[in-house]
């Protein structure tokens, strides 16, 4: 797997903060086309530059409608991978992703259902401020292996414990995982207060735990109370 | 209430011109601009200054009255004002009448901004996830449409062996054991033979389909004497057409070099094209088969006298199973595959397969094969 030169990453960060779309459109091509590895480019170039954003953002170096612009610009470029993340060959395996009730930053998520696919899992996502009823609903009808909850906003995790709660009492086999910048706050003893429920708290993370042995997304092995 | 003054008074006044983001005019009582803040001649990409206020806004319907809009002391009256861009721009404009002219101000609705921007986010995210899943979709379909073809492919093989049977053993007993048979059983049986024979069609059809979708036209390239080629098969079509007196005329043009295709397939596609334009012509009429050569590229044209295309049947002319509105004189049968199948054909030798209405009346359909297939060699699925 090839890193991304950081010249060609600082390069697209300044397109990225100056809503030079076309410029990160170039970028990207130019790396597909170099075939750096899906991987590398989720999270050398877009995780890594949407985090900085972010970083800039609460040093209120940069508007929160730069913050979107930058969010709305990466949205697209993630759309140039889709040829090469879709049409893996599935493995039978599925996973719905998807934001809690109120919680607005969409993208960690559907990086997250992106992952899935691209290790031959079937990856649902269902977006930003997602009501419960459209959850229950899209998990009745897919029947996932596991559930992936995104959470941005620490503000929320009153939100998601009770999501969490509502969830083990509709489903409670069903293995969940979370994760998301709001963990790097707290919330990290989520494990313990739910069993069941795994903190995969980076790309990475969640990349080991389903490639290697996709049988350990289950119930049982969230419930030691491991973190990723 | 103490006002704003003193110290305070001349900061605010500062801090309006060099600084705010509102726009602010000092009009003489003509509506001539006098002075405007830094914000205004930024928004506006110049200094206003000596214009008339109406230049600076955009006056759509050409009702904006400007003696009217200054008398009136209006709060947040709705205005849009050029902006160096070129793109108008809404602003909420209050006039104040001063001693000698009027004061103009105006601002941008904040609260209105902040809404239309997460209307903005929010539809920006939504469309995103729907392109998601438009490529999700798309990948499941593709899928689906290579499972589709395999399973035809083998349904339509598996099929073949049977139905060829039926229609050897029909035709022996036809052949064989007339004497024995009373005419109405005949009849029955050659019912059979003629219908396990067109399945028979619609299997090799089928197949061929099959495998041109899942990738495998494999074709057999030589350079090929054009015109003999032709001339060949319209001697060798010449036979079938002679059960309705029908003419299959060729007008040659002999100095082509040779032409790079598969002999096989593209026999296939012409059969296809003469076998249908007899069909559509009625007893004792005409089919022309043309050929002429382009700048790079050969057109080969074979033209009847039928009924034509209804013009909302040409768009799915090509499509598999199509359902064109016209029926054949004598009510011959067609597996509704051939066209297409000779549409991938020609479009793998990278050529284009058209249809034409021919003057005067009837059909005409042309395919080009181009004569240097050079980067032009297809040998791929085609769509």
């Amino acid at each position: 797997m090839k890193v991304i030169e950081e010249d060609l990453y600082l390069d697209y960060l300044q397109a990225l903060l100056s809503g030079g779309k076309a410029r990160c459109y170039d970028i990207v091509q130019r790396l597909l086309s170099a075939d750096p590895g899906i991987h590398e480019l989720y999270v050398g170039l877009f995780q890594r530059s949407l985090y900085e954003v972010g970083q800039l953002w609460e040093q209120n170096r940069i508007s929160v409608a730069v913050e979107h612009l930058a969010t709305a610009i990466t949205e697209n470029m993630l759309s140039l991978v889709y040829p090469r993340i879709f049409g893996a060959e599935h493995n039978g395996r599925s996973a719905v992703v998807s934001c809690i009730a109120n919680e607005y930053h969409q993208i960690g998520g559907r990086m997250v259902a992106d992952i899935f696919e691209m290790q031959g899992w079937d990856g649902y996502f269902l977006g930003a401020n997602t009501p419960q009823t459209d959850l229950f609903s899209l998990l009745d009808s897919k029947k996932p292996d596991v559930l992936a909850l995104s959470l941005s906003i620490t503000q929320n995790f009153t939100i998601l414990y009770t999501s969490i709660e509502l969830l083990r009492q509709r489903y409670p086999e069903l293995p969940i995982m979370v994760g998301g910048q709001a963990f790097l706050q707290g919330g990290r003893d989520i494990g313990e207060r739910y069993p069941g429920v795994m903190l995969v708290s980076s790309l990475s993370g969640l990349e080991q735990l389903i490639s290697g042995s996709p049988e350990l997304v289950s119930v049982e092995y969230f419930a030691q109370g491991r973190s990723l | 209430m103490n006002g704003i003054g003193g110290e305070a008074a001349a900061a605010l006044l500062q801090y309006l011109q060099e600084d705010a983001s509102i726009l602010v005019f000092i009009l003489n009582s003509d509506g001539i601009i006098l002075t405007s803040n830094a914000y205004a001649q930024k928004l506006l990409g110049l200094d206003p200054a000596g214009s008339p206020f109406t230049k600076v806004l955009v006056d759509f319907n050409h009702e904006l009255a400007l003696e009217a809009l200054l008398q009136t002391e209006q709060s947040a009256r709705l205005l849009n004002v050029t902006t160096a861009q070129g793109l108008p721009q809404t602003f909420y404009f209050s006039f104040r009448k001063l001693n000698s002219g009027t004061l103009a101000v105006a601002e941008s609705n904040s609260l209105e901004i902040e809404q239309l921007r997460q209307n903005m986010t929010l539809l920006n995210t939504e469309s995103a996830n729907l392109n998601r899943e438009l490529h999700k979709k798309n990948a499941e379909l593709q899928k689906l449409d290579e499972q589709k073809n395999q399973f035809v492919g083998i349904a339509a093989h598996d099929l073949r062996n049977p139905i060829g049977a039926i229609y050897s053993l029909t035709s022996f007993l036809l052949e064989h054991t007339d004497a024995e048979l009373n005419s109405e059983r005949q009849e029955i049986l050659g019912m059979i033979k003629v219908s396990s024979n067109f399945m028979l069609k619609l299997l090799d059809d089928l197949l061929t389909i099959a495998k041109i979708e899942l990738g495998k036209l494999n074709l057999a390239i030589q350079a090929t004497d054009f015109p003999e080629f032709v001339r060949r098969i319209v001697k060798i079509n010449q036979f079938l057409a002679d059960h309705k007196k029908i003419v299959l005329r060729l007008q040659d043009y002999d100095t082509l070099p040779p032409v790079p295709l598969d002999p096989l397939k593209i026999e296939q596609v012409l059969n296809n094209l003469i076998s249908n334009a007899v069909k559509f012509t009625p007893q004792g009429g005409i089919v022309d088969v043309t050929f002429s050569r382009n700048a790079d590229s050969v057109v080969c044209t074979v033209s009847d006298r039928g009924p034509g295309v209804p013009q909302e049947d040409i768009p799915n002319l090509f499509k598999a199973f199509a359902k064109i509105g016209v029926k054949t004189p004598e009510g011959e049968k067609s597996t509704g595959l051939g066209l297409s199948i000779a549409q991938k054909i020609v479009s793998g030798h990278g050529g284009t397969l058209w249809y034409e209405r021919r003057l005067g009346g009837g059909s005409s359909f042309c395919f080009s094969l181009p004569l240097d297939r050079g980067h032009k060699l297809v040998n791929r699925k085609t769509d």
